[in-house]
Order: C-alpha cells, then sequence, then structure tokens
C-alpha cells in the first residue's frame, strides 16, 4: 500500500522509497502491460521506461494524489504508443489459435494454470480485430476489471468515448468467437 | 455470452512470473542508480578543477580546510574593526593636541611681541607718552620681522624669562628698534 508518507518520499527523491514503490506495484503494472501488448518482452520494456519516466519526473507528483495511478496511465500511455507503432490490428487468425479457443469455449481447459504461450495465442487471437484504443478499454474492463470511470482516469479519455470503444470491442470479440466456435462445431 | 467469459476468465487466470517481477525491478533499480551516478559524477567532474588548477586549488576539496580558513578570515576582520577604531580615536586625540599647542604657541609670539615693542618703549624713553607714531613703513618691517622669527623658530615653545636668546641669529637681520 502506498501511503501519502511514501508518496512524498518519492517525491523529494528518496531512492529507497522509490524502490519500495516499485517493489509495490511492478507486478501490477507488468501484469497490465503484458495483458495489453501480449508479450513479456515488450511490456518488460514498456515498463522499465515507464518507471525511469516516473522518477525523472517525480516533481510533478501531485500531494495525496494516487502514486500507483499515476504510474499505471504512464505504463497505459506507453503501451498505447507501443500498439500504435506496431500496428498489431490483424484480420485473419491463424488456424492454432482459432482451435485453443474453441477449446476453451467448449470448457476443455476452463480450469487449471495457464501457460505463457496460451495465454498470448488467446490474446492475440481475441484482440486481433480491435483497435489499440479497443484492445486498451477491452483489457482495463474486461481482464483487469476496471469500471469506465477507473478507466476514463487512466487512460485520460472521457467516459463517452471509453463507453463507446468497449461497446466496439465486447461487439467484435463476441462476434469473432462466435464465428470461430460455429466453424469449429460444424467440422 | 458464456463462451465469451470462459475466454476472458482465462486471460484474467494468468499472472506473470515473481521471478520476472524481480529481475525487471532489479533492471530499474540499476538503470536509475546509473542515471544517479552518472548526473553526480557528471556533476563532481565539471565542479572538479584538473592540471595546474587543480595542484592550486585542490585544497578546496578538504572541508575542515574551509572552515578553518573561514574561522581565520572572520578574526582577521574582527581584528581590523578593533584596529581601525583605535586608531581613529587616537588621531582624533593628536588632532586635539595639535590644536591646543598651536593656540599656545599663538599666545607665546603675542608675549614676545609685546615685550619687544615695551622693551623698545623702554629703551628709547617714550615709555611715559600716551601715544607713539609708527610709520606704516615701520610697521611692515616689525611684521616682517615678526613673521621670519615665527618661521625661523616656530618650535620655540617656552619663553625664557628676560627675553628670547637666538643661537647664531644675525642682529643685522633684527627688526629695527621702533622710533618716532
Amino acid at each position: 500500500m502506498i501511503d501519502n508518507k511514501l508518496t512524498e518520499s518519492v517525491r523529494m527523491g528518496d531512492r529507497n522509497a522509490f524502490s519500495r514503490v516499485l517493489d509495490i506495484t511492478i507486478g501490477s503494472m507488468l501484469l497490465t502491460a503484458v495483458r495489453i501488448v501480449g508479450n513479456h518482452e515488450d511490456a518488460e520494456d514498456i515498463v522499465q521506461d515507464a518507471y525511469l519516466k516516473v522518477w525523472e519526473k517525480r516533481d510533478d507528483i501531485k500531494s495525496g494524489g494516487s502514486l500507483s495511478g499515476w504510474i499505471r496511465t504512464i505504463v497505459v500511455n506507453r503501451c498505447y504508443d507501443h500498439l500504435r507503432r506496431e500496428k498489431v490490428k490483424g484480420s485473419s487468425l491463424p488456424e492454432g489459435q482459432e482451435r485453443i479457443l474453441v477449446s476453451i469455449m467448449s470448457d476443455d481447459r476452463a480450469d487449471g494454470e495457464i501457460e505463457y504461450n496460451e495465454f498470448r495465442e488467446i490474446l492475440q487471437a481475441v484482440t486481433a480485430l480491435l483497435s489499440p484504443v479497443q484492445r486498451i478499454v477491452f483489457v482495463l474492463s474486461e481482464i483487469e476489471g476496471m469500471d469506465n470511470g477507473e478507466i476514463s482516469t487512466v487512460t485520460a479519455l472521457s467516459s463517452s468515448v471509453v463507453k463507446s470503444n468497449l461497446w466496439h470491442a465486447r461487439k467484435k470479440v463476441k462476434s469473432l468467437l462466435k464465428g470461430i466456435y460455429n466453424k469449429y462445431e460444424k467440422l | 455470452m458464456e463462451r465469451y467469459k470462459r475466454v476472458t476468465g482465462r486471460l484474467r487466470e494468468y499472472s506473470f512470473p515473481d521471478e520476472a517481477n524481480r529481475r525487471v525491478s532489479s533492471r530499474i533499480n540499476n538503470h536509475i542508480d546509473a542515471i544517479t551516478d552518472a548526473v553526480t559524477g557528471e556533476v563532481t567532474a565539471t565542479d572538479r578543477p584538473h592540471g595546474g588548477v587543480s595542484f592550486l586549488f585542490g585544497w578546496i576539496d578538504m572541508l575542515w580546510l574551509r572552515r578553518s580558513l573561514a574561522i581565520v578570515s572572520i578574526a582577521l576582520l574582527l581584528i581590523f574593526v578593533v584596529q581601525h577604531t583605535i586608531l581613529l580615536k587616537r588621531v582624533g586625540l593628536i588632532e586635539e593636541r595639535i590644536t591646543a599647542t598651536t593656540t599656545s604657541n599663538i599666545l607665546e609670539y603675542q608675549k614676545v611681541i609685546q615685550s619687544v615693542v615695551y622693551e623698545e618703549l623702554e629703551t628709547s624713553g617714550l615709555k611715559e607718552t600716551d601715544s607713539v607714531k609708527v610709520s606704516i613703513r615701520d610697521l611692515g618691517k616689525l611684521i616682517s620681522s615678526y613673521r621670519e622669527l615665527q618661521y625661523r623658530y616656530g618650535r620655540l615653545k617656552v619663553m625664557p624669562e628676560g627675553g628670547i636668546e637666538v643661537p647664531g641669529s644675525n642682529p643685522e637681520k633684527m627688526p629695527a628698534p621702533l622710533s618716532n
């Protein structure tokens, strides 16, 4: 838990305080990043850059504000820049990814630990048709479990834009899953 | 809807490995330390003099020396102020003494004139007369002689009884006695 005292210490340039903040938040930030960008390497680079920026801009930390929220905003913004650069949006899925999705939808793999490779394949498949903003809003809402207000704060998007993008994202994902399921059910 | 929930639920189950968390955390810490060290190093390198300058001014890095020099400079400043005050007082005293001495000298000279004039009057037998006629020329001579005396024997303060005895003086240059 990051209290005001710890936030203030970071603002004053206390390295130990920053290390404590890092220990508290790093896991959560890495998870958010990997859920958005879909792979460890990029997520690690993004999170590293984000923390360096936080340290560099520590004077801008507002007293009484949420430091973890501010860090998350920077991480999400970096993820957005990465998605725009990479242009990861695709139009069709490889057959392997489709089969994984079908097995999950058929309840074959509903339980048990999920491996990294499986996670990557599913995420890539599910978000393949989404724009960067839709992908971020979808991940923050459906995987991270944030409500629209929280997403709006983290992404600096208006509530109506969040709602609209989330509606479109859900619609696309549902349509995709339905198409794949129907295709394999007939086989 | 059920299928959608299953897929998103499955994605939610993934967690970033702890070792990866530690690795990234360590990387960030190292990076920040490197940046901080680089910045500190740059500042130190910029501030620190090099070569001959270092030889001359290298002592500024010694804190104890800087403090000692600061204390010594403050002590010297205090001594200077005290000395200056004492000097000013003494100069004031000397000025007062000079003024007093000059005044007493003038009084002494006046006595000399009076005695000379009275002596002349007595020797010339004019003491009993009410008035004496002195020509402008003679008065001028008297004044110039007095000034010469004042110039030559300015330091003579004490008037010995019975008049002034001037060693090595030329009697011919002495002013002529008053005459009617």
